[in-house]
């Protein structure tokens, strides 16, 4: 099974914080889009992660102790959208009300801390695995 | 140095022809020296195997396996090459030995 | 030749498993923000005799090292976040560098005992 393995494993956690981080920027970037494409507020997007197998694993006999990480889906928050009262607003609707995003970006700022918080720690195991590699190259020398 | 504490049979082997100890028989060198070559033999052909699998991306070959593997085998092909020096030695040696 | 090699064998054993074992605690930091997810370990064979010594130190079992690895569920007794989450960060990095220190240390023990071995071999030349 080699190194490529647990290789394979960290590289999934990458590519899934980072999804997360694109996606908690977008929410940030438009938090007062208030016409998105398709009308209406922009609304927020969610993702979702579940631990899958990864194909290198394959065949061990503790294949099923290997978990990857991957993004399942990515949803769109079903949460109401923010209403402020702002008759003069362009978009303004009958009420006086304009519909802003279901953004808190507070929420996008933890998500993104949390999602590089595991980035760096993805790259520590990674790290870690191409150490042992080389250790291991290093034998008998 | 005829020092009876020996870390291993292998150590032990390599005081043939000592001239403080007892000479072993011609049978012995002969026995020692052809079970070492059948080593060497057996782990150089188990690393050739391992450095081929590794090399054609086997998965289950290891950095590891295939490094001791191939190291195991260096070390076999020594002994056997030095058994065989001793054993050249030891002949030249009985030849030598004016009846 | 087998006898000589027979610890190399057991640090070789040692080194199959720490690799492994970082695999599955690679698996944990990965699905750090999975819901649900529960932090998995490798151990080897439960030792069935309490007087033998850990399975940490390789070549004081006294029955040979198979590869029987038993995966289990390792939280540490750390609370599940909010959404099932189990990994503490901190406990998988610690365990990763101690588990690398480990293959570090098995490899060198072989690399040390090859060189004994070779010098040995070539009649202490």
């Amino acid at each position: 099974m080699d190194f490529f393995t647990a290789m394979e494993v960290s590289a999934s956690g990458l590519s899934a914080e980072r999804t997360r981080m694109n996606v908690a920027a977008s929410n940030l970037a438009n938090a007062q889009t208030t016409q998105a494409a398709g009308g209406g507020p922009y609304k927020r997007k969610d993702v979702v992660l579940s631990a899958v197998d990864v194909p290198g694993a394959a065949g061990e006999p503790f294949a099923q102790a290997v978990r990857g990480v991957a993004v399942s889906q990515i949803t769109q928050d079903a949460a109401p959208p923010r209403l402020e009262y702002d008759p003069g607003h362009p978009q303004a609707n009958a009420q006086g009300y304009v519909a802003y995003p279901n953004v808190n970006p507070v929420e996008e700022m933890v998500d993104m801390i949390t999602a590089s918080r595991a980035y760096e720690a993805g790259v520590t195991s990674m790290t870690t695995a191409v150490n042992m590699a080389e250790r291991a190259l290093g034998i008998g020398r | 140095m005829s020092a009876p504490v020996t870390l291993s049979p292998m150590i032990d082997q390599l005081q043939l022809g000592s001239s403080e100890l007892q000479p072993k028989t011609e049978t012995d060198v002969a026995a020692s020296f052809g079970k070492a070559l059948a080593d060497a033999r057996g782990l150089e052909k188990q690393a050739t195997d391992a450095a081929e699998r590794f090399a054609n991306g086997d998965p289950s070959m290891g950095i590891h396996e295939v490094i001791i593997a191939t190291e195991k085998a260096s070390i076999a092909v020594r002994y056997a090459t030095t058994l065989k020096n001793k054993a050249v030695e030891a002949y030249r040696e009985l030849m030598n030995t004016q009846v | 030749m087998t006898a000589e090699f027979s610890t190399i064998d057991k640090l070789q054993a040692a080194l199959t498993y720490h690799r492994e074992r970082h695999t599955v605690l690679a698996g944990n930091v990965a699905n750090l923000d999975t819901p649900g997810y529960r932090p998995l370990d490798l151990t080897r064979h439960a030792a069935a005799d309490p007087s033998s010594l850990s399975i940490s130190d390789p070549g004081h079992i006294g029955s040979p090292i198979t590869p029987d690895y038993i995966t289990s569920f390792d939280d540490g007794g750390q609370l599940q976040g909010s959404d099932g989450n189990a990994v503490s960060l901190e406990r998988e990095l610690a365990k990763i560098d101690a588990n690398r220190a480990r293959y570090a240390t098995s490899a060198e023990l072989v690399s040390r005992r090859m060189a004994l071995l070779r010098y040995a071999a070539g009649d202490g030349t």
